[in-house]
């Protein structure tokens, strides 16, 4: 639903080039077995779909009041093509996007097509596949849709902060860094998670047979996921982001950090230093820094709490509305 | 949204037009690969910005345009940068005397390459018919199945995107952009599913549109585009310019 697009500047030439290599190979690879099962009609299909994902991207999905999302597409162009052919699509999307919208830079393709291309059509399909097996029903399918999806997303976005980490450009705590990436995505992909099943379930309903050999693994399913299978996945994932917000708060230092500490090196920050202008721009550095550490923990206490908040009040007002609705069909009946 | 209000400037004509999509790939990717591997705490000298302003100046692409759109992109870089200065306290000496926290330095040198690196891909982008980009890829070993797909996309996109405005022009006009949430969602994933029917047909009816017209799994170009001298000499310049700026 969030692209976090990987700019060139954060990346070092080598990391740029590590990830483009490791890309290209997977790419090749990908290229090779879309060739061998050639069905013709195929290769326009999986053009046409690229375009799809990003008109898709035009409808928006209200979020809060005033915020909305949109949907990302990438798990579920796996699961409609399986993961070659999807990351050659969603490949061909991240170069339109890099050459004609400026997102994401031409160096950091590799990283880019790593992780929203590879990470999630590999590893969203494999759980796809390990979970549904051949005939799921509705429960079973809405749940491997979710947790495809949410493994997909979420390991794609970890890999951001271990690109910026191997390049070293952007110094910050490692572990902060990463649970951030992952608690944002956790809710970025239970949204994706959510639109991925309803447009399965809606195609499958108006058009079935369209999804070719995916139909016959959904078609037994309705694709209404009930009131019961959001309230799971929501509370799948506020406990997952309550894990990571505690993580996050925990005093517990770096692996770095303890690391240094027990070399007994000292941050460069504390480096002995008499220099009276040094001393005095540490001050003013102290002061200029918005939220000095000790301030962090609280911080990502209340984000955890509001978020939180945020959550409750979400499923109450669903739960509100469900039943008002429900009353008024049946006052209408 | 049309297609000329993304790469309306693509279709303009100037001598960095004419150059060949392949050399201004080649001169963008040193360009920007000399940018980023400038260590940590420097930040680009304003001699950096002669390259791609000048394509962009020369070219009659508007500054508005690329500040605009570099702004658009800009939310992850800026959101990540403001993080530097809490996280990196190293001291770092600028000229003489001056000393400043590393995180600022760093902070100011990402959004600094930020900006130039972005201008580099619009002056890329914006003087290059996209076709002609997909050429100079291909030319230059880009796999041939990627490039079709991007053929396609391309194709296709815009259509696909006049269609989704019209789906969502079509649900604004019954719901007012109110309605419960779950009510809303659901709709939106109607809105996306009756959206990917339509892609999916409409990818059946071209692919038997093409292999009407004697498809055979490989697409002709019209118009091979031709490295000319004009073309060695911008990318040696262009070589020896980011050289001499970054190492001498």
């Amino acid at each position: 639903m969030l692209a976090m697009h990987m700019a060139n500047e954060l990346l070092t030439p080598v990391v740029a080039l590590l990830f483009m290599v490791v890309s290209a190979g997977v790419l090749m690879l990908a290229s090779a077995r879309v060739g061998a099962s050639f069905e013709q009609d195929r290769i326009p299909l999986m053009g046409v779909l690229g375009a799809f994902v990003f008109a898709a991207q035009m409808i928006n999905f209200p979020i809060l009041p005033g915020t909305s999302g949109h949907f990302g597409g990438g798990v579920l162009l796996a699961i409609l093509l399986g993961p070659h052919a999807a990351t050659l699509v969603m490949t061909s999307i991240l170069i339109v996007q890099c050459l004609i919208f400026q997102d994401g830079g031409l160096l950091a393709l590799g990283t880019n097509v790593f992780n929203l291309g590879i990470v999630p059509a590999y590893l969203g399909y494999a759980l796809f596949r390990l979970m549904a097996g051949l005939r799921p029903s509705g429960g079973r399918l809405y749940a491997s849709v979710f947790v495809a999806t949410l493994v997909g997303m979420v390991a794609g976005a970890a890999m951001v902060p271990i690109e910026v980490r191997l390049s070293g450009l952007f110094v910050a705590p490692m572990h902060k860094f990463l649970l951030a990436m992952i608690g944002l995505h956790l809710l970025v992909g239970l949204g994706e998670a959510i639109i991925t099943f309803l447009v399965i379930g809606y195609v499958v309903r108006v058009r079935p047979g369209l999804l070719g050999p995916v139909a016959d693994r959904v078609s037994a399913a309705t694709g209404k996921i009930g009131l019961k299978g959001v309230l799971a996945s929501f509370f799948v994932v506020a406990l997952l982001l309550g894990g990571v917000v505690a993580h996050w708060a925990s005093e517990a230092p770096d692996a770095l950090e303890s690391i240094t500490a027990a070399e007994g090196h000292q941050p460069a920050m504390v480096a002995a230093n008499e220099n009276e202008t040094i001393s005095r721009a540490t001050a003013w550095q102290e002061r200029t820094a918005l939220l000095p550490d000790y301030r962090w923990t609280s911080l990502s206490g209340i984000a955890g709490t509001a978020l939180t908040l945020a959550m409750v009040w979400l499923v109450g007002r669903g739960l509100a509305r469900r039943r008002k609705e429900a009353q008024g069909v049946a006052s209408r009946e | 949204m049309h297609h000329h209000y993304i790469d309306r400037f693509a279709y303009q004509d100037s001598p960095i037009h004419r150059l060949d999509a392949r050399a201004k790939i080649l001169a963008v990717l040193v360009y920007s690969t000399v940018l980023i591997s400038l260590p940590r705490y420097v930040i680009p000298s304003a001699w950096y910005a002669v390259l791609p302003f000048t394509m962009l100046v020369w070219a009659g692409v508007p500054l508005r345009f690329v500040a605009k759109h570099t702004l658009l992109v800009s939310p992850f870089v800026v959101c990540l940068v403001a993080f530097a200065p809490v996280f990196d306290r190293s001291l770092v000496r600028l000229h003489g005397t001056w000393t400043v926290a590393g995180g600022w330095v760093a902070a100011a040198s990402i959004l600094v390459r930020f900006v130039l690196g972005m201008a580099a891909l619009i002056a890329l982008a914006s003087t290059t018919r996209f076709p002609d980009l997909l050429r100079g890829l291909r030319r230059l070993g880009v796999p041939h199945i990627l490039v079709l797909q991007l053929q396609f996309l391309y194709r296709y996109l815009f259509l696909l995107l006049d269609q989704a405005m019209h789906i969502r022009q079509a649900r604004t006009a019954r719901d007012a952009g109110k309605g419960p949430l779950a009510w809303r969602w659901r709709g939106g994933a109607g809105q996306i599913g009756m959206l990917l029917v339509r892609t999916l047909e409409q990818a059946d009816r071209t692919h038997m549109a093409m292999l009407a017209r004697g498809y055979d799994g490989t697409i002709q170009m019209v118009r091979p585009g031709r490295w000319r001298q004009h073309d060695w000499a911008f990318l040696l310049a262009t070589i020896v310019y980011v050289t001499v700026l970054r190492w001498w």
